[in-house]
């Protein structure tokens, strides 16, 4: 055996060993209660009127004053001492169920919610153990999908990621930009979860608009720190995404049409209440609009064009209750992005473009193995690819010439993970798993096909392959001390590739102090690993983006986080204040001068250097998820720096999008059933650039004795110039109407509604002015100009169906 | 798509995508720019001289130095040296004469540079060791490149410090000797060299691991693993009309400034206009202005090339 191979297994017993320890002490730790004759409720929380599993849905005996809140499936288990108990079920958006239970045996109880017909009907009552001061867990906000469908987007499209921005400690890169840099971090430290399965490539269109289809979501979870131990593998943030199973009572669908897309889903039992389905497809029609005016100028030139140039999403969605023990689930998404032409010439014909997007899949086995233990077993498949292909072919004379080019790169996982959730008493939630994950990099090969009259080359150009293979252990335990509650646990993960293994052991701990039935105290530390690396250009989210793994050269990034803050609930407000302090260490950066635009080769790793960022701030929330006026404020206050050894001469500078100060404000107003005002502001800092100062010539010497002169300018220190501040202002009115069918939503609304130049970037320009007496251009000292990609109103209205 | 049409209007409609805005460039001195090409093997030393302007400046236009005004020292640890500076036959371009074994593999040189327009300039720099370079060897269509078309392969071993980084350029240039025909009257053999790397790869075990440009490829010793590491480096071959060529390839010790330097430099070129690159300077080691010192060892390889 090797000494790879010895370093690896050693790692892994240790990492096996600790992780052993603290199952023991877990399993040692919940045999308090064992003793009394307790007996337990179990079974799921879903909603009436379609079947779905309501997650952090609250169950809370208000008798014996103790409660849960149902997993990711909409399961969950409470024991109680054998005595009769007031058992409280409630939900956001849905009435409240109470029922009387005698607890003298395990009892399976499923309970299915109605929709609260008048939203200001929701009482919030003490009794919901989901309150945010309630939750052990900080750094965490969850977006209702119905709120996040009513925020006004850019041309209508309703955009998850978008809504997301406008949270405390989100921040967006630039205007339209899907891309999320959480607390500070970049948008590849983000885990994104569909349904558990990564999600490599989360935009569409250079990052104007997210992979994900409102329609066919069913929760949205951010988390910013305070990780808990279940969740790995990045720095910054997790961000899961449940898709809807699709509704067990009935046939429905919704959809609608706008201005760039028109969005189709159809849900309903397969076998009524045990097994049902759901599809949602979303396509954009520019080029069908396009396809009969390009063709008819193509042909009055003599010329064959067959344009194609959409994106798609497609969502599909199957579960069956096997019984009330065993479910099953399969998610599958595909999605991409299609830019090809065609043109056909008497004697010649070219066809060239791009397409890009992903495949993710998950099959998924829910087994409640007892009334207190819970189980899921997860096979995840994601598959992201770029392709960039051109063909040529040409005749002169009797000879044809055929040039093919193929530019291939990607991402493919494959990987299982097993989850168990125990609880064995309402203070205890243990949670226990591992996971493993093989990885299989395609960093960038072209191939060449050359056929002529007298040459036949067919060639394979790059690097191959590459693979490696992530593995995790955690074990997680929330315990409930009175009024004092806590979180920990421990990561433990190790990835190995081709010549290199790494591990780590990440501590994870969250604590909460309950002050009062009203608010609370937090604080949280944990310390994350990421082994993979995304090499992409700051400015945008570009299809060329590639994954690539940790090396021997290049180390995985480390983080750890502390948090402080409180949580108040009052009145139906929720209010919280964080203030963290992240640090990261082995951060990826471009080398000065560098890109990966259209550059990429195999020498990526000597494109890139490593170092160190330091990020810290205050947050504030204030949110409203009832009444008739809902919304948040968020502010966040930060810091958000960078330090490379080779870059800016080792000397500290702040990251691009490092935002001073952040605000928005999100306001929904239900008028009645029918009208529904909506508006957001966003107002931020504008982002760190870097301007030259002083500028040089350096001239070449040619070989025939002359001279060429090279122009540079010299940026005295990174990113130390600022854009002006950002602020945009977003209108959106929609109408409802119960038809005889069908509901129908006209929705109307305006993007950037006062005109604002907000700046993407800045360049020098020391272009001459002309002088209109003298009719002659003069030169003039050098301007910095502002350009903004969107200055003015942009205008949208969609129509929306369900039935 | 969307992006593009934006960016395309965003040129054509300037006026309603722009805005000008006010940035307060910090004052700053005009500075001197040093660029050597020094090699232990030579006995002339060249330098590029020039000085900067604030980028807020009209465009005038940069001038030669007033040597009469420019004080010019090179030191090293026991010798002190101030050769008077000569204009070449290019404006910015100087040369000075050298004294024999002024610099010594190890030894610290120092150069200073001063203007009474300018801050004085200074620069320190270690003499590298000439590189242990051998075993020079050169195959005709050795290999194919993405169209096809054949590559010479010129290839030699390099007998490296595994234990510290290293930094190598590489060139090489094809000496043509030409007779013209009788017809047109003996005119005798015309000399001259030519840039033999139109396109340059630097190739490690199959794998392209480097491409040069401007006829050099510059590399890193961490490219490679062991003391000894063999270099392949292909390129278009020239047409041998009488089938016989020499090619003197140049091998150099570079420092890391000079390393860095260069990177940057090429980055900065084959980048220019690209908006979405990182901003960067280009790699300066000079106390006071910018650009580069560094003492450069060469040794040269003469190569037969036979078709």
């Amino acid at each position: 055996m090797d000494c790879h191979a010895h370093l690896m297994m050693h790692s892994m017993k240790k990492t096996l060993q600790i992780t052993g320890y603290l199952s023991l002490l877990l399993l040692l730790l919940c045999t308090r209660n064992l003793g009394a004759q307790n007996y337990t409720i179990s079974g799921y929380i879903t909603a009436g009127e379609t079947g779905e599993n309501l997650i952090a849905a609250s169950v809370y005996d208000l008798k014996h004053e103790k409660g849960t809140v149902t997993n990711n499936y909409g399961f969950f288990s409470l024991t109680l001492p054998k005595d009769s108990a007031e058992l409280q079920v409630s939900y956001i958006g849905y009435e409240p169920v109470v029922k009387e239970i005698m607890v003298d045996r395990d009892i399976q109880l499923n309970v299915a919610l109605t929709t609260s017909i008048v939203l200001d009907a929701v009482e919030v009552t003490a009794t919901q153990v989901d309150r945010i001061q309630e939750n052990v867990q900080m750094s965490q906000i969850g977006v209702p999908v119905e709120q996040i469908k009513k925020v006004p987007a850019l041309l209508g499209e309703v955009d998850v990621l978008k809504a997301l921005q406008l949270l405390p400690g989100v921040q967006s890169g630039g205007e339209g930009q899907t891309g999320l840099y959480v607390r500070g971090g970049s948008p590849d430290q983000n885990l994104v979860l569909l349904d558990g399965v990564p999600v490599y490539s989360v935009a569409h269109v250079a990052g104007l608009f997210s992979v994900f289809n409102a329609d066919a979501i069913k929760n949205v979870s951010l988390i910013k720190g305070g990780f808990p131990a279940r969740y790995g593998g990045r720095l910054s943030s997790v961000l899961e995404i449940s898709m809807k199973d699709g509704n067990k009572q009935e046939f429905h669908g919704e959809g609608s049409i706008g201005l760039i897309t028109s969005k189709l889903t159809l849900e309903g039992p397969i076998n009524k209440g045990r097994t049902s389905f759901l599809i949602s497809g979303r396509r954009t029609y520019i080029d069908m609009l396009l396809r009969p005016i390009a063709k008819s100028n193509a042909k009055e030139e003599g010329v064959g064009l067959k344009p194609k140039l959409h994106f798609y999403d497609i969502n599909v969605k199957l579960n069956h209750n096997i019984s009330d023990k065993h479910r099953l689930y399969y998610s599958l998404y595909n999605g991409s992005d299609v830019f090809f032409s065609r043109i056909k010439e008497e004697r010649s014909s070219f066809a060239g473009g791009l397409d890009w997007g992903n495949w993710i899949s998950a099959a998924r086995w829910n087994w409640q193995i007892s009334p207190r233990i819970f189980s899921n077993t997860t096979l995840i498949f994601s598959d992201y690819a770029f392709d960039s292909r051109i063909e040529i072919e040409e005749e002169v004379g009797d000879i044809t010439t055929t040039f093919k080019s193929k530019y291939l790169s990607g991402i493919q996982d494959l990987g299982a993970k097993w989850d168990l959730d125990f609880i064995p008493n309402p203070s205890q939630y243990i949670r226990l798993g591992f996971g493993a994950t093989r990885h299989v990099y395609d960093p960038g090969a072209i191939s060449f096909q050359v056929q002529e009259q007298n040459v036949d080359l067919d060639t394979l150009i790059g690097n191959t392959k590459t693979r490696s293979t992530e593995f995790y252990l955690y074990a997680e335990d929330e315990i409930t001390m009175g009024n004092f509650k806590m979180n920990i646990g421990l990561h433990a993960s190790a990835f190995s590739a081709e010549d290199v293994f790494y591990s780590s052991l990440q501590p994870r701990l969250n604590f909460r102090y309950l002050m009062n039935s009203r608010w609370s105290l937090k604080a949280s530390f944990n310390t994350m690993t990421q082994y993979i690396n995304l090499l992409a250009t700051e400015a945008l989210s570009l299809p060329t983006d590639l994954w690539v793994p940790s090396t021997r050269s290049v180390r995985p990034q480390r983080a750890w986080q502390a948090a402080v803050g409180a949580a108040k609930n009052y009145n139906g407000y929720e209010i919280s204040v964080e203030g963290y302090y992240k640090k990261m260490t082995d951060v990826v950066s471009l080398k000065a001068g560098s890109s990966f635009l259209f550059g990429l080769d195999n020498s990526w790793e000597e494109k890139i250097t490593q170092g160190e960022g330091k990020t810290y701030g205050g947050e504030l929330f204030l949110q409203k998820k009832t009444g008739k006026t809902t919304g948040w404020i968020g502010y966040t206050l930060s810091w958000n720096n960078r330090t490379f050894e080779e870059i800016n001469s080792g000397r500290t500078f702040p990251f691009k999008y490092d935002r001073r100060h952040d605000l928005s404000i999100v306001a929904i107003h239900d008028f009645n059933e029918r009208v529904s005002l909506t508006g957001s502001w966003v107002y931020g800092t504008g982002n760190a650039i870097s301007i030259p100062y002083q500028k040089f010539n350096i001239y070449r010497r040619y070989a025939d004795g002359g001279y060429n002169t090279n122009p540079v300018e010299q940026i005295r220190d990174k990113n130390s110039f600022r854009m002006s501040n950002f602020h945009r202002l977003d209108l959106g009115i929609r109408f409802s109407k119960q038809k005889k069918r069908h509901l129908r939503t006209w929705s109307f609304g305006a993007y950037n509604s006062y005109f604002h130049k907000n700046p993407y970037f800045v360049y020098a320009s020391n272009a001459g002015e002309f002088d209109p007496v003298t009719g002659q251009y003069f030169e003039q000292r050098t301007k910095f100009k502002e350009v903004s990609l969107i200055p003015f109103i942009i205008p949208y209205f969609s129509y929306g169906f369900k039935f | 798509m969307a992006l593009s049409t934006i960016c395309l209007l965003s040129i054509s409609c300037e006026e309603l995508f722009e805005s000008t805005i006010e940035i307060e460039i910090p004052e700053s001195l005009d500075r001197l720019v040093l660029i050597s090409d020094i090699s232990t093997l030579r006995d002339t030393v060249r330098f590029q001289i020039t000085h900067s302007q604030n980028i807020l400046d009209e465009n005038s236009d940069i001038v030669d130095l007033d040597l009469d005004r420019t004080e010019f020292m090179i030191r090293s640890a026991d010798k002190s040296y101030a050769p008077p500076l000569r204009h070449t036959d290019l404006p910015f371009f100087y040369e000075m004469d050298i004294l024999e074994e002024f610099f010594i593999p190890g030894t610290e040189v120092e150069i200073m540079l001063s203007n009474p327009l300018y801050p004085n300039l200074s620069a320190r720099a270690k003499v590298a060791a000439p590189p242990a370079a051998s075993n020079f060897r050169y195959k005709v269509d050795a290999a194919k490149d993405f169209d096809g078309d054949d590559l010479d392969e010129l290839s030699f071993d390099i007998d490296d410090d595994p234990g510290v980084e290293n930094f190598y350029l590489v060139s090489a240039e094809l000496l043509i000797v030409e007779r013209y025909d009788v017809l047109l009257g003996d005119l005798g053999d015309t000399t001259f060299f030519r840039k033999f790397l139109a396109e340059i790869y630097l190739v490690s075990d199959g794998i392209t691991i480097e491409e040069g440009s401007d006829g050099k490829v510059l590399f890193s010793d961490r490219s490679f693993s062991g003391q000894k590491f063999n270099i392949h480096i292909r390129s278009y071959g020239l047409p041998l009309v009488d089938g016989r060529k020499t090619l003197f390839v140049s091998v150099k010790s570079i420092s890391h400034d000079r390393y860095l330097y260069e990177k940057s430099l090429g980055a900065l070129l084959l980048n220019d206009g690209n908006p979405f690159v990182e901003p960067a300077n280009v790699h300066s080691n000079i106390e006071g202005g910018f650009g580069i010192f560094s003492i450069d060892a060469e040794v040269v390889s003469e190569v037969e090339i036979i078709r």
